[in-house]
Order: structure tokens, then C-alpha cells, then sequence
């Protein structure tokens, strides 16, 4: 059983009178104990799926339909959006990284004041001295000193926010952490130090980490499995191994193609055209007014996302066509 | 660009509706007293202290005149005063705004000083004096004098824009380009200082009406000269309520109302309406 | 801290403040002076002599000299200026024309601690009211009753200051007599410090404080309300939103003690409107503060006495500006002295 299965999930923002589905018709399984990454251009629905997960879900961004069930170790969520328990799980089970930690902070307190929130309202049967105890542990094992506590926002790095913001996170130890590009305003050595802050993390913990980047270098590093998003669905989903060795979809082709290599002298390519206005989607497969690969079926049909190879999954007509004429 | 920001407004909020039609309403009256068959300055041709008939739709008061038509005259005179007041101070703050903004420096240091010393006066205090040095301001100058002590405030407003405005990237991409400064605050930054340039000329009427409203009651304009706050002082003079006469306190009272409001509705929806954030989240659908 | 840094910044803004003084003073003086086709000393004379009395011209001669000293206007407009400000730093306003030779400063002491009262109670009031309700409505704001109270608080706002004190007064001295109709306590009650002089006192000041709050409760409400309603969207409160904490403490610590600063710089620059207002209530009422003083000054045109009120209204002001701006940096950690 999964730990969160998302099945058949579409939500879309409301703006004047157009509907932007940035989540359209996802079915995900996410499973204990893996770090999943969601690769994909921005404006490609990661940030919306991943607050529907949380279940943030505030105009104008409504849920159209789909639901999604959790498998906690303790209980079962069958509809997150009309839960009661909600406050039980947020941050307790799943807690929820935001992208860009320059301005989380309050800037007018202190930042243990901001802690001494989460623990009254979270914790509660944890007295405040063991809770203190707890919260230094934690800080430390991350890198930060004591001394951050004290301090003012405005007088700390993005760095050391960062950390702060992870660490409240991971706090009460929830199964699922929830990161949006954690690390894309950040230098490349911290960016660094911050990635394998979540490995730490993972393994102390034996949680599930789903993050969020646009830098496939990222992913490969740290995610054990990798899917693809493209204009609000997933196209392709596999073991990261297998993912970059063998990328099914061109979409995904394309995307770690267009990796720098060291010691390579091949030309970089981008990918030719823009992403699809979300407003107005092009019928069939999103991708085929891009794809160098589209044919007839592909404009007309949306593929879907099925078991081609032992975990590996993918939405594309080209590798569906394949397969029958295999079997 | 004024007319599609009107228009827009008038359709999407209530607020600007129902001010436009008030101000509609005020400025129709004020219209009248061109058509006005007295002469707002003479006095007892009407029966004194009659109540609202359908021959004097308003009623008329102690000194005889019928409160209805001196209505039409007092509601235009506020506007005008209003406007020229506002004008006035708008084009000072401005002025001094823009300035201090753009050259910064000692220049904006020594501007901000003075523009505090004028924020410190006490403006009622202050035009008491001169009334009282000049003798019943007449109108016009009682305007611009108001035009003169009412720019401090909304000068630093000016300013802070234009501080924002200059460290913009259409601030730098205009100037490598070669443009000259007054090419770049007249063509540039003026059209984003519209709406807010809008919103404190309503404010600012609003303000210097409420000041002449006291002014006229406290005696100190030219009490000849119809506008709702000289109405009020003769009605006062007059002992209007002891005796009875409600009518020609209620006229000016519900004028002054109807007008504060509906200039207030307007700014309101006219300040809402340029902060982008606020229309984001009261949802579209 | 260093602390070398903090004095020399705060002696910058006293300096500033004594600058800005000095010139709005210097306006007020100059005033009288720019009257051109009437000084105010032929105005009184004419007026005197309209009275039928002063008809002897050695004794008009003597009663110019006189006034000219009273109004600071002999020698040359150098020597009045210097003499002006010997006089005020000494403490000296010059003496009240209508209630000649008292001196303004005895009449501005008494009528001082009643305008004060009132202005300090209804100013600090109508802060906190406006703030906590303009927060609460802007947290809320789609809310029916939100919007029900939105609605009520900014019909009272555009009223002004006088329409507001007489509409009240007409409401409920009246038409429902329920309080006095004016004064500061009962007519012939010597004041004494006891409790039914205090409830005495209370009753004539209610309504002129109520008109004075409910004018006042608007602006900070809805200045409130705007800002609550840009902090919403900032990143601390969204972010304080998701890790669930308590929406008490989200709108206390998070939204409040942000959304307090710049009204806190808001009530520095109302100082001056606050006054004027609180001048005109005083008038309507009858309530023997500076308002009144005032309006008995215009009506027997004592220059001087309105224009020590106009200098003590400056320095009250600029001050309470000063003290404030002093102040803030200690409740925003982002701004070092």
C-alpha cells in the first residue's frame, strides 16, 4: 500500500473568467521511504501539485476533481480536502518546505519565537524544556548554532534561513516533507551542503522526501526515483537510473540532454518553443506541438500514463505504438 | 486613460457606483444655479421661515431667501472651491515632491525640513490667523491659501513613489537610452503617478472643504458668499434650531453628507483600484 | 550597541525638531506683518474708536503705542523678530488683548489639561480601536459581518469634525436628553476631588470624546484594514499559515505587530489633524479647553492669544513627533540607530 496514492487529481486556478488547469488528471503513487523528485519548466503544475498534496488549497486555486488517500503509519486519509483532521496532519504527518525561504521568517521577532509557535501548536504534550532540548538537537545536527535562535531574521544568510526552515520541517518528524525547490536561491556550495542535509534527514528518519526542481543535476543526486511533469501532467515516471539512462519520453530526452557535461564538447540545446498557455491547452498530447517525434495520433489523443518497463511509466503514444506492435 | 479607469470602476465596484452617481447627484444641483431665478446675494424676497412647500421645495429661512435655490449656489461654490484648493496643492506637492525624489541628497534633506515645518502647522490655527489679520478672506484666495498650506502631506507621498520609480529598471534602460531627465519624469513617470495623483486631489478636497466648512462657521470668510458652511453660521446666527427652523440646517447638513461621502467613495475605490494586490485577492470570477 | 552612534543620531533628530520649529514659528510670525492695507493695529483702533470712546487723538497716539507693543510690532521688523523669540524662550506668549494684561500663558495653562485630557484619551483610544478592528475585518474580509462593519465604520469617516460634534449633540442633548449639552462639569459645582465631581466631569465629557472617536476610529481602521490585507499575502504570514499555528497567534504576533509600524509613523503625521479636530469638538460642546479659548479669541479678535496657541500647538506637535520617532526603532528590530 502507498503512502500517498493521487488518483486522478485535477485542480486549476480561476482568474476572470479562464480556468488554468495546472493539474490535470495526475495519477501518482508515492511510497514510504523514497525521496521522489517532479523535474519539469515552471509553469508546469509542480508547485500546485505539491500544495494539493498538502492540502493548501485557497482561492483561487480550487480542486476541479480527483481526491488523494494517505496511508499514515497510525491512520488513513481518504479525502484530504474535506478532512476534519486536517490540523492533525499538517506538519505533524506532512510538513511543507515553500519555495524560497528569504522572506518565511517574521521579521519583527525573534526567531525562537517562531518555534515556540510551532510547539504550541503542535506539541503540546511536550513540555517547553524538552521541547528547547529537542529544537537544539535538531539545529545542530543541521549545522546551525545555538546562538541563531536569537537572532533577527534580517541578520542571518540565506543560507542558515534555509536550514532554519528545514529544520522546522522536519521537527516532529512527519512521514511525508514536502520541498519546493529548496535550493534554487542558493549558491552552489550550499547548495550542496542542503542536499545532503535532506539525505541526513531520510536516513536518520526513514521518511519520505518529495522535491520539487527544475535542475535535473539535482534530482539525479539525491531523488531515488524521478517523475516529469509537463503542462500540469506527468508524463514520465521511473527509478532515477533508470530515468536518465533510458528516458522514454522526448520530453525527458530533451530535458537531460540539455545537461551540461563535463568534458563534453557537444553543442547545449535547449528545447525549441515555449510551454503551452495552461488556459488554453493544445488537444491531444501537450507536448506534440514540440515534440520532434509527434505524428497524426499524437494531436489528436491524450496518451496515458501506463507500466511500459519494470518501474517505469510513461505517457507517450510513440512508446504505447511500441509496445502493441511488441505484444 | 483617465476615461477607462472611470469606466472600469463604474462597472466593477459598487463603492465608485455609488459615489459617481452621489457626485453625479451634487454636480446636477450645482448645475441648477445657473438657471437660478434669484440672485444668491439678496436677501428677503421670500416669506421669512417657511417650511418645505411645493412652491419652496427646501423651505426658506430667517434672512428670506429660499434655502433650495442658495443649495444649487452653495453646492457649486464648494465644489469650486474644493477644486481650485486641491489644484493648487496638488501641483505643489508635486513640485516638491518630484524634485526632492529625483536630485536627492542635501537638496532632498533641505526640501523634507520645510516640508515638516509645514506639516507641523497647525493649518486651522493658522488660516484663523490670517482671517483674522486679513479681514473676511474672500473667496478665491481663501482657496489658494488653502492650496498653499494643504501640499506637505501628500508631497512625501509624491516622493516616495518617485524614490521607488528611479531605482526601477525603467528608470535605467530610459536613461541609457539617453533620454533627458524631464523627458523621463514627464513621459515616464507622471503616468504612473495618475492614479495616486487622482486619489490626493479627492482627498485634498475632501480636506479643504471640511476646513472651509468650519472657517465659515466659525465666522471667519466672507459670509456673504453662499456655501454650506456659511449657510450653517447664519443658521446658527439665527438661532435656526432653537427656533425651530430644521429645514435650513438640514439642507446644508445633508449636503455636506451627501458630498463628503461621495468624494470619499470615489477615493476609496479609486485607492483600491491602483493597488494591484488588493483587486488579486478579493477573487475574479 | 553603540552607543556613540545612538546619541549622536538622537541629537540630530532633536535638532532637526528645534529646526522645524523655528521655521513653522517663523511663518506664524510672520504673518501679522504681511498685512498690507489694514495692520491689525488700525483694525483695533477703528473698531475701538467705532465703540465711540477714544475720540482724544493724544489718547489714540498713546493706545497705538500700547498696542504696538502688546502685537510686537514697534521698531523695525528685525528688532520685533529678535524681541519675539527673547519673549518665547523666556516663556512670555504676551499678553491677551480681550482679557488685557493677563498673560496668555496663564490662560492657555488653564484651559490646557482639559483639552489634553481629552485628546490623549480619544487619540489613544481610537488607535487602539481602529487598529484591532481594522485588523480583525481585514483578516476576515469576506466574511458577512466583516463587511457589515467595514460599511458602518467608513460612513462615519468622511463626516467632519464639526458635523459630527453637532449631529450629536442634537441627537442626544435634544431630541434624547441624556447628556449635558455642554461645559466640563455642572455650572456653580466647585471641582474637588472626589468621586462624584469625577462621574460629573465623565458625563460632560462623553460626548464630545465620542464625537471625537467615532471621527477618528475610521482612519485608523481603514488604514489598518489595507495594510492587514497587503500582509496577508506576504511570505511570513503564508508560510505561518501552512505550518498551521494558532490563528491567534498568526494574527497577533505575525500580522499585528507588522501591520502596527507604519501606523505607528501614521499617527505622528495625524498629530496635527488630531488637534484641530479636537478644537472644533471643544467649540460645539462649550468645553472650556483651547478650542474654546480659541473661538472666544477669534470672536474678540485677540491676535495674540491665538497665536500663542498656534506656537504652543507647533512645539506640541514637533515634539510628540520627535518622541515617537525616537521610539520606533525600538519596536522594529530591522532599523539600527
Amino acid at each position: 500500500m502507498s503512502l500517498i496514492e493521487i488518483d486522478d487529481l485535477s485542480a486549476c486556478y480561476v482568474q476572470e473568467k479562464n480556468r488554468v488547469r495546472a493539474v490535470d488528471g495526475v495519477n501518482l503513487k508515492v511510497e514510504n521511504d523514497e525521496i521522489l523528485g517532479i523535474a519539469g519548466e515552471s509553469g508546469c503544475g509542480k508547485s500546485t501539485l505539491l500544495k494539493t498534496i498538502y492540502g493548501y488549497v485557497e482561492p483561487p486555486l480550487y480542486v476541479e476533481k480527483g481526491g488523494i488517500k494517505y496511508n499514515f503509519r497510525d491512520f488513513r486519509v481518504d479525502n484530504i480536502f474535506s478532512s476534519s483532521n486536517l490540523s492533525s496532519i499538517k506538519w505533524k504527518k506532512i510538513s511543507y518546505i515553500t519555495q524560497g525561504s528569504m522572506n518565511v521568517l517574521n521579521p519583527v521577532r525573534k526567531v525562537r519565537n517562531f518555534f515556540i509557535d510551532l510547539w504550541k501548536a503542535h506539541r503540546q504534550n511536550l513540555n517547553l524544556t524538552d521541547f528547547e532540548k529537542l529544537l537544539k538537537d535538531r539545529l545542530s545536527s543541521l549545522g546551525l548554532p545555538e546562538e541563531v535562535l536569537e537572532r533577527y531574521p534580517h541578520q542571518l544568510s540565506g543560507g542558515m534561513k534555509q536550514r532554519i526552515v528545514i529544520a522546522a520541517s522536519s521537527l516532529f518528524n512527519p512521514e511525508v516533507i514536502l520541498a519546493d525547490e529548496p535550493t534554487s536561491a542558493l549558491d552552489v556550495g550550499v547548495q550542496l551542503e542542503v542536499l545532503g542535509l535532506f539525505l541526513k534527514i531520510h536516513k536518520e528518519n526513514k521518511n519520505t522526501i518529495i522535491i520539487i526542481s527544475h535542475d535535473m543535476s539535482v534530482l539525479v543526486n539525491l531523488c531515488s526515483r524521478v517523475a516529469v511533469m509537463y503542462a500540469g501532467n506527468i508524463v514520465e515516471v521511473a527509478d532515477t537510473r533508470s530515468l536518465f539512462k533510458t528516458p522514454l519520453h522526448p520530453y525527458t530526452r530533451l530535458l537531460i540532454e540539455s545537461l551540461p557535461r563535463i568534458g563534453g564538447d557537444k553543442e547545449l540545446m535547449g528545447i525549441p518553443g515555449a510551454p503551452p498557455n495552461l488556459a488554453f491547452p493544445p488537444d491531444g498530447c501537450r507536448f506534440h506541438p514540440r515534440c520532434p517525434f509527434s505524428f497524426d495520433l499524437c494531436a489528436e489523443e491524450v496518451p496515458v500514463l501506463t507500466e511500459v518497463c519494470e518501474n517505469h511509466q510513461v505517457a507517450c503514444h510513440l512508446r504505447l505504438r511500441d509496445e502493441k506492435v511488441e505484444a | 486613460m483617465v476615461k477607462s479607469l472611470v469606466g472600469e470602476l463604474v462597472k466593477r465596484d459598487t463603492r465608485f457606483r455609488t459615489g459617481f452617481i452621489l457626485m453625479i447627484i451634487i454636480v446636477f444641483m450645482s448645475i441648477l444655479s445657473f438657471f437660478s431665478p434669484v440672485d444668491p446675494y439678496s436677501t428677503y424676497y421670500a416669506p421669512v421661515n417657511r417650511p418645505p412647500s411645493l412652491r419652496y421645495w427646501l423651505g426658506t429661512d430667517s434672512r428670506g431667501q429660499d434655502v433650495f435655490w442658495m443649495m444649487t449656489f452653495a453646492l457649486k461654490n464648494s465644489i469650486v472651491f474644493g477644486l481650485i484648493a486641491a489644484a493648487v496643492s496638488r501641483l505643489i506637492a508635486l513640485l516638491f515632491g518630484t524634485i526632492s525624489g529625483y536630485i536627492g541628497g542635501k537638496t532632498d534633506s533641505v526640501l523634507m525640513i520645510i516640508n515638516d515645518s509645514f506639516i507641523t502647522l497647525p493649518v486651522l490655527l493658522v488660516i484663523i490667523l490670517i482671517g483674522m489679520v486679513f479681514r473676511r478672506l474672500s473667496f478665491f484666495p481663501l482657496a489658494v491659501v488653502m492650496g498653499l498650506l494643504g501640499w506637505p502631506w501628500d508631497s512625501r507621498l509624491f516622493r516616495s513613489q518617485i524614490l521607488s520609480l528611479k531605482e526601477r529598471k525603467l528608470t535605467y534602460t530610459a536613461r541609457f537610452s539617453g533620454m533627458s531627465t524631464f523627458s523621463i519624469i514627464f513621459k515616464i513617470y507622471f503616468p504612473h503617478l495618475v492614479p495616486v495623483f487622482l486619489s490626493t486631489f479627492i482627498n485634498n478636497m475632501i480636506w479643504s472643504l471640511g476646513l472651509e466648512v468650519t472657517l465659515s462657521v466659525l465666522g471667519l470668510t466672507n459670509l456673504q458668499f453662499p456655501t454650506i458652511g456659511t449657510t450653517i453660521y447664519w443658521a446658527n446666527q439665527h438661532q435656526a434650531l432653537i427656533l425651530g427652523i430644521w429645514w435650513w440646517l438640514a439642507a446644508p447638513i445633508a449636503g455636506a453628507i451627501i458630498l463628503f461621502t461621495a468624494l470619499y467613495l470615489l477615493s476609496v475605490s479609486i485607492n483600491e483600484y491602483v493597488d494591484p494586490r488588493i483587486r488579486y485577492q478579493q477573487g475574479s470570477f | 550597541m553603540a552607543s556613540g552612534k545612538v546619541v549622536s543620531y538622537v541629537i540630530g533628530r532633536i535638532l532637526q525638531c528645534l529646526v522645524v520649529i523655528f521655521i513653522s514659528t517663523t511663518v506664524v510670525f510672520i504673518i501679522p506683518r504681511m498685512a498690507t492695507d489694514m495692520s491689525p493695529i488700525e483694525s483695533a483702533i477703528s473698531r475701538a474708536m467705532a465703540q465711540g470712546q477714544y475720540t482724544d487723538p493724544r489718547a489714540v497716539e498713546k493706545l497705538r503705542n500700547t498696542l504696538e507693543v502688546a502685537y510686537g510690532l514697534e521698531g523695525t521688523v528685525f528688532e520685533q523678530y529678535v524681541k519675539f523669540w527673547g519673549n518665547i524662550l523666556r516663556g512670555d506668549l504676551g499678553p491677551s488683548f480681550s482679557s488685557f494684561p493677563t498673560p496668555v500663558m496663564d490662560l492657555i495653562r488653564n484651559s490646557l489639561p482639559w483639552t489634553v485630557g481629552l485628546l490623549l484619551v480619544t487619540t489613544i483610544l481610537s488607535w487602539v480601536i481602529g487598529n484591532i478592528l481594522g485588523g480583525i475585518v481585514g483578516c476576515n474580509r469576506n466574511k458577512r459581518w466583516a463587511k457589515g462593519l467595514e460599511v458602518t465604520i467608513n460612513a462615519l469617516r468622511p463626516i467632519p469634525y464639526y458635523i459630527m460634534a453637532l449631529l450629536l449633540l442634537i441627537v442626544f442633548s435634544y431630541i434624547l436628553p441624556l447628556f449635558p449639552s455642554g461645559g466640563a462639569y455642572t455650572i456653580g459645582i466647585v471641582p474637588r476631588r472626589d468621586w462624584s465631581f469625577f462621574i460629573d466631569v465623565l458625563k460632560h465629557a462623553f460626548l464630545p470624546a465620542l464625537s471625537l472617536l467615532l471621527v477618528g476610529i475610521g482612519g485608523w481602521f481603514q488604514g489598518m484594514r489595507t495594510l492587514v490585507s497587503h500582509i496577508m499575502g506576504e511570505d511570513y504570514v503564508v508560510y505561518a499559515k501552512l505550518a498551521n499555528l494558532n490563528k491567534k497567534d498568526i494574527f497577533s504576533n505575525y500580522i499585528m505587530r507588522n501591520a502596527m509600524l507604519p501606523q505607528i509613523t501614521g499617527l505622528t503625521l495625524q498629530l496635527g489633524m488630531i488637534f484641530s479636530g479636537t478644537l472644533i469638538t471643544e467649540i460645539v460642546f462649550n468645553y472650556p479647553g483651547l478650542g474654546l479659548l480659541s473661538y472666544n479669541a477669534i470672536l474678540r479678535s485677540d491676535y495674540n492669544l491665538i497665536m500663542g496657541v498656534t506656537i504652543l500647538s507647533i512645539v506640541a506637535v514637533s515634539f510628540g513627533t520627535l518622541i515617537i520617532d525616537l521610539l520606533y526603532p525600538l519596536l522594529d528590530p530591522r532599523i539600527a540607530y
